[in-house]
């Protein structure tokens, strides 16, 4: 029986029915449109490459190729991906042919062009190509975008200044590579790698004036670069380290013998981070005064310090495997004894 | 009464369309600047050896067609620090012996970690081949108890629990430990999970991608479409995700130990440590993130035939239950946040009692109309919209697909697809709802619900013995 509000209803229903049914087929058309527009640029891509894969490579090793096939504008991002893919995979002179290639077909222009006006994927790729360009003229564009918020523009545009001047863009960028958080530490170690030293220089300079905030990206990125830090400032931060993980991070980074009476201190630390990066620091710098405080660090209630007091008793030189099998005999904590079962079991599954 | 009724089921499938709509815009956002970064992705790797150290969790049950193959597959993940961990769990069948020939395994004497509790461990062993093979004999006790074994033992600040018949990325690894390596708060990862059904595989590895035959499992790569790309991707942008899949996921070792890690009476304990991870937390005031990743990186093998569907989707039910029963105190609570104020609420509303309503509406409504209390015009106007509004989401879910990845490469692989979004709704999906149905009531009236016997056919490999999967969460 048919009411007004059944009728009311049934014509509600049925409009959101129709409309969702129209979206489908609207929908239903634009995914066969995408995979059709797909089916098409891979094509162009293909002949692309086709065409411009044997010029890059003759011009990576320094062969010139007589005419330059034509470059329409909807091929230029291709072009500019395949360039750029080389030029990561390359070294040596064959980036210098590379980049005398880029100029001669005008691929400069098109990357600023595409850093300074392009969407998104537009920017990043024209930034990587501007950094394997290594155009001084190229610089204020690119520190410009250093300090967007965009993490991943911000970073490459990093990356293309570290490879265009190291001294002068790890100087520009300390308080960034320090600083941004969002920047992951993993991507700048990987940009710092041909700028080590300058970056070494340019962080121990600054260090003794970071902010106790800065210390712990600072001394991981040093970690991550296998840097040493000047005697004087590892001492600062090991001594008045605000945190249990800025003093961890020092720890990892401790690799100088002048440490050892300030270390030494920290076997006893409220945190067992602090505790294990101290008995790692004892089993390469540690003398025979410090065995006493590693056996008592076999007692810890925490598996990973025992786990590296164990090892590091079995690595020292004065102490080792026999001396730590007879530590095992004579004692009665039966976690220490299972720990040193586990490191000889380790050291005997290594040999 | 009859009005409001109609009224109520009308504007309750509205609004469940419109929620997963909202979210599928979500998704659409941050597949877009995926896409942008693509670049980066195809450009030659840089390994550092800074990546933090992964442990791959294997449960294993009954595996020793399997096993063997999976940990060599395993090997050949593209990843600079990782160690495998495969934990027998009191298996029956010669699992331990098939490991201990193909991968010389030794006693090995590992000091025990006084970690999360578990049933007992009979022995560890070592591979004298691979220095980063260990395994551990233990008692049987299920899924999530062999995980936190393997936890005990993690040598990594990561790890990875994985299904021994996961099909992994090769890269897998590499894409998932991604947001790790951007933001330190993160403490959890999950990636898409696809059918590998009607898929080449070879020796473990995805050879080429297909589309099975078998209409179960072509529903089920729709139904995983939506799931994945618009259902967690969209709440992974809300820091709002609650489910990470059993089959493939990445976590924070100590964070997982300190709340507790698995909760072994669950059926459902992959999400219910997430929902727990969210719960505690955020009741500790801890900043983290929990985050999605889009890129397929673990093809799983879908039941083909109708009784292990339905088994696997009320156990699914049942698993959503458990979780959600034993972390209610997320919802609206004072430091919910979008977890506890969207992401639990949604679940509870369209996931939890999702099938009563649903069912009920078309109950209803076919009463109704049976007995004249509705015009025919208002019982086909309803039919038309719930169905309509469930294809307009599966084909959502199919274009995000198209839009960023593509995986089916065949102008017939996509005909077949767009044919299968349009079928699905006609009976598969109201199946699906009575299904979930079952579980909630099983659940809600303590029913043991029998496992049932999973009939794999097996992708790539020969036919299996039948086994018990774990369920790799809910769609």
């Amino acid at each position: 029986v048919p009411s007004t509000s059944s009728d009311f209803y049934a014509a509600v229903a049925l409009a959101v029915g129709v409309v969702a049914l129209l979206l489908t087929a609207l929908l239903i058309g634009l995914i066969v449109l995408l995979r059709l527009r797909l089916r098409h640029r891979l094509r162009r891509e293909q002949l692309v490459k086709e065409r411009w894969r044997p010029v890059l490579l003759g011009a990576s090793s320094g062969e010139a190729v007589m005419p330059l096939p034509a470059l329409p504008r909807q091929d230029q991002a291709c072009l500019l991906t395949l360039w750029v893919y080389l030029q990561e995979s390359l070294r040596g002179s064959a980036n210098v042919g590379l980049n005398a290639l880029a100029r001669q077909v005008g691929l400069d222009k098109i990357a600023l062009r595409l850093t300074l006006k392009g969407h998104r994927a537009q920017r990043l790729l024209g930034i990587i190509t501007l950094g394997h360009l290594r155009n001084p003229m190229t610089w204020g564009a690119l520190s410009a975008q250093t300090t967007s918020a965009d993490a991943m523009i911000s970073l490459y545009a990093a990356q293309a200044l570290t490879r265009i001047d190291p001294p002068r863009a790890t100087a520009l960028l300390l308080p960034l590579l320090v600083g941004r958080q969002d920047w992951s530490l993993l991507q700048v170690a990987a940009l710092l790698v041909d700028a080590r030293s300058d970056f070494a220089a340019q962080l121990n300079r600054a260090f003794p004036g970071l902010a106790p905030s800065r210390w712990e990206r600072a001394l991981k990125l040093a970690d991550a670069l296998r840097l040493t830090l000047p005697l004087q400032a590892h001492l600062q931060v090991l001594k008045y380290s605000p945190t249990p993980e800025i003093l961890v991070a020092a720890l990892r980074l401790a690799a100088q013998p002048a440490l050892l009476p300030v270390v030494r201190g920290f076997v006893l630390h409220a945190s067992w981070r602090v505790r294990v990066e101290a008995a790692r620091f004892l089993s390469r710098f540690g003398d025979v005064s410090d065995a006493l405080s590693l056996e008592m660090l076999m007692h810890d209630n925490q598996w990973w310090v025992r786990y590296e007091a164990a090892r590091a008793l079995q690595q020292l030189p004065f102490y080792g495997p026999l001396a730590l099998q007879a530590n095992q005999a004579s004692n009665t904590d039966a976690r220490t004894r299972a720990m040193i079962t586990h490191v000889l079991a380790e050291q005997h599954a290594a040999v | 009464m009859i009005a409001v009724l109609t009224w109520f089921i009308l504007g309750y499938f509205v609004l469940l369309n419109v929620a997963y709509l909202a979210l599928n815009f979500l998704s659409i956002a941050a597949l877009r600047r995926n896409k942008q970064e693509k670049l980066m992705d195809t450009l030659p790797q840089t390994y550092s050896g800074l990546a933090p150290g992964i442990s791959i969790l294997v449960p294993a049950y009954n595996e020793e067609a399997t096993i063997t193959a999976a940990v060599h597959s395993m090997f050949q993940l593209t990843y600079s620090d990782f160690e495998i961990i495969v934990i027998n769990d009191g298996s029956h069948d010669r699992t331990l012996a098939v490991l201990t020939e193909a991968f010389a395994l030794q006693p090995f004497a590992q000091a025990p970690r006084d970690g999360l509790p578990t049933k007992p461990v009979r022995g560890v062993y070592r591979s004298a081949r691979h220095p980063n093979l260990r395994v551990i004999d233990k008692d049987n006790g299920g899924k999530a108890d062999s995980l936190n074994a393997g936890i005990n033992a993690a040598s990594h600040p990561l790890f990875c629990g994985v299904d021994a018949d996961s099909i992994l990325a090769r890269d897998a690894l590499q894409r998932v430990v991604k947001p790790f390596l951007n933001d330190p708060l993160t403490v959890a990862t999950g990636g898409t999970v696809r059918v590998a059904n009607g898929c080449e595989v070879h020796d473990g590895a995805l050879m080429r991608v297909g589309l099975p035959s078998n209409v179960w499992a072509l529903f089920q790569v729709v139904e995983y479409l939506r799931a994945f790309l618009f259902g967690r991707l969209g709440w992974s942008q809300l820091n709002a995700m609650l489910i990470i899949s059993g089959a493939f996921g990445l976590f924070k070792t100590e964070v997982v130990s300190a709340v507790g890690g698995y909760r072994t009476q669950s059926i459902g304990e992959d999400m219910e440590l997430v929902v727990r991870m969210h719960r505690m937390l955020r009741l500790q005031g801890v900043p983290y993130r929990i985050r999605f990743v889009p890129e397929p990186v673990c093809w799983t093998e879908a039941p083909e035939d109708y009784t292990t569907l339905k088994n696997q989707r009320i156990r699914w039910q049942r698993g959503l239950s458990e979780s959600l029963h034993a972390n209610w105190g997320l919802m609206f609570s004072r430091h919910g946040g979008a977890p506890g104020w969207l992401a639990f609420p949604f679940m509870v509303l369209f996931e939890w009692l999702g099938p009563v309503i649903e069912l009920g509406g078309y109950l209803f409504m076919a009463y109704a109309f049976a007995f004249g209390l509705v015009s025919w015009q208002a019982f086909w106007g309803f039919l038309v919209m719930a169905v309509g509004l469930g294809i307009l989401l599966s084909a959502s879910g199919l274009l995000l697909e198209e839009m960023a990845f593509h995986m089916y490469p065949k102008m017939r692989h996509l005909a077949l697809l767009l044919l299968v979004v349009v079928i699905e709704n006609l009976g598969y999906r109201q199946l699906n709802s009575w299904w979930r149905l079952v579980g909630l009531y099983r659940w809600a009236s303590q029913r043991e619900s029998s496992w049932g016997e999973m009939k794999r056919r097996g992708v790539g490999k020969p036919p299996l013995a039948d086994k018990t999967p774990p369920p790799p969460g809910l769609p």
